[in-house]
């Protein structure tokens, strides 16, 4: 149970942080091409490098695979942490799953799956966020779960007696 | 009679620590405050990528000639230079976002595990 979530940055956490730190680091890298295509590429560069750095940008639809990744482990931890309602852990599973569906654009290029993956994966995860950014923000300070006998709290904090 | 003091000057680490009623207790997590912080990641995550997106215009689809492709990125640069810079503003909020999530499943992950054997 502690390893699944329920021990701070336990495997989920970690799951949920590592796919959002791989879909930066790959959605920065994309950016950092268009920029240059935007910048002095798509003017005076030579057509067939002005292509590759086209479909290189074209590949930010393999974003939505660590979206989806950061997605089923954040479901995951909201579900066995309640921090949020729980139908805020369910929620985020549509978005994870019209990721995964997106992602598979690559080989259907301006097609209909593309289409599923951003109405299905990429509109419905802002809006998950958010819902799950106000209820962060609403939760009060008594809504954390039952505090054991070594643990109190004051005010927004947490106390735990030393071992 | 609470007494709290910073144990950086004793210990050199960062924990806060109090004693009350004869017990010493440390400070495991600031709850409410960072439940809003990554509140707020969460929805300046989303506003900068939707400002992103609508100053970038609609992108050529991959499908597209290479000559439309062109046109669109010299009509839109500044457009597309802005949605990058907004975009990669996004990428560490999002980043900041999940990695408060994180920490406030750890709150609630002390408040339980306490109780129970881990």
């Amino acid at each position: 149970m502690a390893r699944r979530g329920g021990e701070p940055w336990g495997i989920l956490a970690r799951l949920m942080l590592a796919g959002t730190i791989g879909g930066a680091g790959i959605t920065m890298m994309l950016d950092m091409t268009e920029a240059g295509l935007a910048a002095h590429s798509a003017a005076q560069g030579e057509p067939a490098a002005v292509q590759a750095l086209f479909d290189l940008v074209s590949m930010v639809t393999l974003t939505m695979l660590p979206q989806a990744i950061f997605l089923v482990g954040a479901a995951a931890g909201i579900l066995r942490s309640a921090v949020a309602p729980c139908w805020l852990g369910w929620l985020a599973l549509l978005p994870a799953a019209g990721a995964i569906v997106g992602a598979a654009e690559l080989g259907d290029r301006g097609g209909p799956v593309a289409i599923a993956g951003l109405v299905g994966g990429y509109i419905p995860m802002l809006l998950w966020m958010t819902a799950m950014s106000i209820a962060l923000f609403v939760r009060r300070e008594d809504s954390i779960p039952a505090v054991g006998e070594q643990t109190a709290r004051a005010r927004n904090q947490l106390w735990q007696l030393e071992a | 009679m609470v007494g709290v003091r910073d144990a950086r000057s004793e210990k050199g680490g960062g924990a806060r620590w109090q004693h009350k009623r004869g017990k010493r207790q440390i400070l495991v997590a600031h709850v409410w405050t960072w439940a809003r912080l990554t509140a707020a990641a969460g929805i300046t995550f989303v506003v900068l990528a939707v400002a992103g997106f609508v100053v970038r215009g609609v992108p050529p689809s991959p499908g597209e000639p290479l000559a439309d492709a062109r046109a669109y990125y010299v009509d839109h640069r500044i457009g597309v230079l802005t949605f990058v810079f907004l975009d990669c503003l996004a990428m560490f909020r999002l980043v900041a976002f999940a990695a408060g999530l994180g920490g406030s499943w750890r709150g609630a992950a002390v408040s339980r595990g306490a109780s129970s054997p881990a």
